[in-house]
């Protein structure tokens, strides 16, 4: 009998959560000193330093109030606290309101209004404190297992990422769609030279149409560039035996799985269907992940080859190596080695199954490794700057 | 004799050593049913491909069933395909080489 349900949240809009959040999240770098000594002093609140928010082109602004709207919303989050200076190009208020649309309690903090930086920290402790005591009042209930939604992710790949983490998250990703649930395929840059694979698996022309249509945009964006010089794919990929960008993206769209592709969605936009789910990010591990969570995934699962310690601020991050090495190297970071497929110890199915099977455990509270070790990265895509694929 | 694995039996031109081979060492693999044997040319570092068959330059690399480049250069059974003897035809390479579709 397949198993259902996991014990997650239930939120005041009727989403479901996997984690418990009270985020402290500042809308420019110029608040990151606040946000940060509010979480010192309330070690249990979650922080989410950044570089941006502040003199950025129309749509670059326009997707930042967006990707941020959709980090707060995110229901991983059950309260967040908004700090703003108070001149930035990144409006609070329009931040605010994407939030306030889930129902969470959304406060919002302004330097400039509140007397300067320790005033701030002052109230924002405050507010902290009393957000938590409500939010630790809750508890975990069975959830049913389709409305969980899955990113994936790779990073450091090498050439076995292909034979054997890729394809055995594929196998979990196929499980998870059966089971009614949806799975995302980001990172457009690592479609080339496989998007047809995908094209041929969507569900409607149009869905295909717009599938097609990003990968020749991002294509033009690389390709006009200019420099060929540069390779399109890391030093470290290189060395771990790939060697384009086509060998790359025909490893890593197996991620994905084998079923069909129901939806093509924007950076950070949230999908409408179940089921497999294309979102156009970046090959840049940590924006691609960040754009997930703002899509609402509520946990990743992130495959390596050379080894990446990566995580995010509010969704759970399972790390899959595609070779033992790199686990035993990584003891610290990687939950899962799929390397015992090239030994012949598990089959492709029996590690899509334990992939599966750790999905479920985070998703029901079992902390990764990457919370263990408080890796909280991120960062939010811009346009123009990301030239090569991570 | 090391171990090498083809991904498409039938389209492949190259396979992926799963451990280190030693210049000169004998490799044996089925491809599709026959016995191809050869020597490594050179080293092959674990994870990396080798030429199964001789390919000549302009080639398309097969790997997965699918193009993953071009070679620049003639490459013989048991040589080491990489960067060094295979381009890429998509992403930057793009402007140079024509359209996104035509592999």
């Amino acid at each position: 009998m397949m198993r259902n349900t996991f014990m997650g949240y239930r939120n005041a809009d009727g989403s479901a959560g996997i984690r418990n959040h009270v985020v402290v999240l500042p809308m420019v770098i110029c608040a990151n000193s606040v946000v940060q000594q509010i979480e010192k002093r309330v070690p249990e609140v979650i922080a989410i330093p950044h570089t941006h928010g502040c003199t950025l082109d129309p749509r670059s602004n326009q997707e930042m109030t967006d990707v941020l709207g959709g980090i707060g919303s995110n229901p991983n989050v059950s309260a967040i606290i908004l700090v703003a200076l108070g001149c930035e190009s990144v409006i609070m208020d329009d931040v605010a309101k994407i939030i306030a649309r889930t129902k969470k309690p959304v406060e919002t903090l302004v330097i400039q209004q509140l007397g300067g930086t320790k005033k701030t920290i002052a109230k924002g402790v405050q507010i902290a404190r009393a957000l938590l005591r409500d939010a630790n009042k809750r508890e975990r209930q069975p959830i049913p297992y389709s409305e969980l939604n899955v990113g994936t992710e790779c990073g450091g790949s090498d050439a076995y990422s292909g034979l054997s983490a890729n394809p055995a998250v594929g196998v979990a990703s196929d499980i998870h769609v059966d089971h009614g649930g949806t799975v995302i395929l980001s990172e457009i840059t690592e479609f080339l030279g496989a998007e047809m694979i995908l094209a041929d698996r969507c569900a409607s022309p149009e869905v295909r149409d717009k599938l097609l249509d990003l990968v020749a945009w991002t294509e033009q964006s690389l390709a006009s560039l200019g420099s060929s010089s540069v390779a399109d794919i890391t030093p470290g990929n290189l060395k771990g035996g790939l060697t384009t960008i086509e060998e790359k993206s025909l490893g890593c769209i197996k991620k994905g799985g084998s079923r069909a592709v129901q939806e093509v969605v924007g950076y950070g936009e949230r999908p409408t269907k179940r089921g497999l789910v294309v979102m156009d990010t970046p090959g840049h591990d940590i924006e691609s992940m960040t754009g997930m969570a703002a899509g609402g995934a509520h946990l990743i699962v992130f495959t390596t080859g050379r080894g990446t310690p990566t995580g995010t601020p509010i969704c759970p991050v399972i790390k899959v190596s595609s070779n033992t090495t790199c686990y035993l190297n990584m003891q610290d970071n990687i939950d899962l080695d799929a390397g015992l497929v090239l030994t012949k110890k598990e089959t492709l199915d029996t590690m899509g199954q334990i992939i599966h099977d750790e999905m479920i455990q985070v998703a029901s509270g079992k902390r990764t490794k990457a919370e263990l070790s408080e890796n909280r990265e991120f960062a939010l895509r811009r346009y123009g700057s990301d030239c090569i694929i991570y | 004799m090391s171990e090498v694995l083809i991904l498409d039996q039938t389209k492949d031109n190259v396979a992926v050593a799963l451990q280190t081979i030693a210049n000169g060492e004998r490799v044996t693999v089925l491809r599709n049913g026959d016995e191809l044997s050869f020597h490594a040319l050179e080293e092959i570092p674990a994870g990396h491909k080798l030429a199964l068959v001789a390919i000549e330059k302009d080639q398309t690399i097969m790997k997965y069933g699918y193009s993953i480049g071009r070679a620049t250069q003639s490459i013989q059974a048991g040589q080491l395909v990489h960067a060094h003897n295979v381009r890429s035809i998509r992403g930057k390479e793009l402007l140079e080489e024509g359209s996104a579709h035509d592999a």
